[in-house]
């Protein structure tokens, strides 16, 4: 009898202990969770970047009959037809930086009357006004000079093959419009002959932005 | 069914930051840029210019020549005592004029009779072999043959006589006539050297020089 009741009593201990292990294990296993919903939106929302190129109506330059010039002569060209003038703008929200180029393009042209005047005999010159039409104060972007292709650059997106005449940046503290004025001129070491010759060039804007 | 709960909560939030991070990198690809090509074509075409010298005719050939007087010099008429010539410039409009020069270039190495024995004397005249009794428009009057120093502006470089300085301001074609004799008080002066017991010879050629006026 005492025997039954010992065995009894261990299986009991036994059953508890395995009982308690099971209620502990099942409780660590339902142990505490909690979710507390957010109320606060976090967005991301982006800025805003807008950039135009804008030509002056009927602006362009065509010069016939053109004779060598000196650099001088050239940067006070400012008749119609001898100045070519157009803007470049942009609107930005956001804290970002655009890198922009304005360049040219030197369009080919179909000799042999008039025939393709060579790089080193004309000069480009590029100045920013201070309104459109330049005729307010104007200032020099860089010194006159003679095409030569400087692409490609990465940081403003100009295409290899095009001369850069200026690069430049906006912000969002400096944004807006920014007006310029091309001339292109025959270089003073031109020597005329009886054949005419041409050079002809076309504008472009690149822009890129720069990752903060 | 909590393990699932936290199960489901750990996978979202691994996507959740995992779509963050895709976002956030998409973004940054995406940049902006911009291309803003004209069509415009600026275009410069040079002006153009000629000038052409052109001989007519065989030219000056005295032979056993003796002084003579200025008016009988200056209407030579008879076959090789004139020598015409052309002069030929033409301009695209709004050219730079262009400043020439006609000279006569005595050939020192053929000629030994003095530069003060032989008078020149240069005319216009309407064409190549016109008439040559006809009196042309006279350029350059009876001079005696006197080389001057080089000019600059016509980019000559050595010493020449000149007989026209000018400007061409237009496209303009002009005929010349020159003429030349042995001067009319050669051997008056023992102090001039004159000599005639020997043929003694003069030689020269015309020659046209021009140059674009330099721009100021």
């Amino acid at each position: 009898m005492n025997n039954n009741n010992s065995s009894k009593q261990i299986l009991l201990s036994v059953l508890g202990v395995a009982i308690l292990v099971v209620a502990v294990v099942g409780v660590s296993f339902a142990a505490f969770t909690y979710t507390g919903t957010g109320k606060v939106e976090n967005k991301i929302q982006t800025g805003t970047i807008t950039m135009t190129y804008t030509e002056k109506e009927d602006s362009k330059i065509a010069i016939d009959n053109a004779m060598p010039m000196s650099d001088e002569e050239g940067k006070k060209l400012s008749s119609d037809k001898q100045v070519f003038d157009f803007t470049v703008s942009a609107n930005i929200t956001g804290d970002v930086t655009i890198n922009y180029a304005i360049a040219a393009e030197k369009i080919s042209v179909d000799g042999p009357n008039p025939s393709q005047l060579d790089d080193q005999y004309v000069r480009l010159y590029l100045t920013e006004t201070t309104k459109l039409g330049g005729e307010d104060k104007e200032v020099p972007t860089q010194e006159p000079k003679a095409f030569s292709a400087t692409g490609p650059d990465e940081t403003t997106g100009l295409p290899a093959g095009e001369m850069e005449l200026l690069k430049s940046t906006f912000t969002q503290q400096q944004q807006g419009n920014r007006f310029y004025r091309l001339r292109m001129w025959v270089a003073e070491n031109y020597v005329v002959t009886g054949v005419p010759a041409s050079y002809k060039v076309k504008v472009h804007v690149y822009g890129k932005s720069v990752a903060q | 069914m909590n393990n699932d709960n936290s199960s489901k909560q750990i996978l979202l939030s691994v996507l959740g930051v995992a779509i963050l991070v895709v976002a956030v990198v998409g973004v940054s690809f995406a940049a902006f840029t911009f291309a803003g090509k004209s069509e415009v074509e600026n275009t410069i075409t040079t002006g153009t210019i000629t000038v052409s010298y052109t001989e007519g005719g065989t030219g000056i050939k005295l032979e056993n020549a003796m002084p003579m007087k200025d008016e009988t010099g200056k209407i030579q008429s008879a076959d090789n005592t004139y020598f015409d010539f052309t002069v030929d410039a033409q301009l695209s409009s709004g050219a730079t004029p262009i400043n020439y020069e006609i000279t006569a270039k005595k050939d020192s190495e053929q000629s030994d009779l003095p530069d003060n024995a032989v008078k020149l004397y240069l005319e216009k005249v309407s064409a190549v072999g016109s008439q040559p009794s006809t009196p042309g428009e006279p350029v350059k009057e009876p001079t005696l043959y006197s080389e001057d120093t080089p000019n600059q502006k016509t980019n000559r470089t050595t010493n020449e006589m000149v007989l026209k300085d000018a400007v061409f301001s237009n496209s303009e074609t002009t005929v010349y006539r020159l003429r030349m004799w042995v001067a009319e008080n050669y051997g008056d002066s023992e102090s001039d050297g004159a000599s005639f017991a020997s043929s003694k010879k003069f030689i020269v050629k015309v020659n046209v020089y021009a140059q674009a006026k330099a721009t100021e």
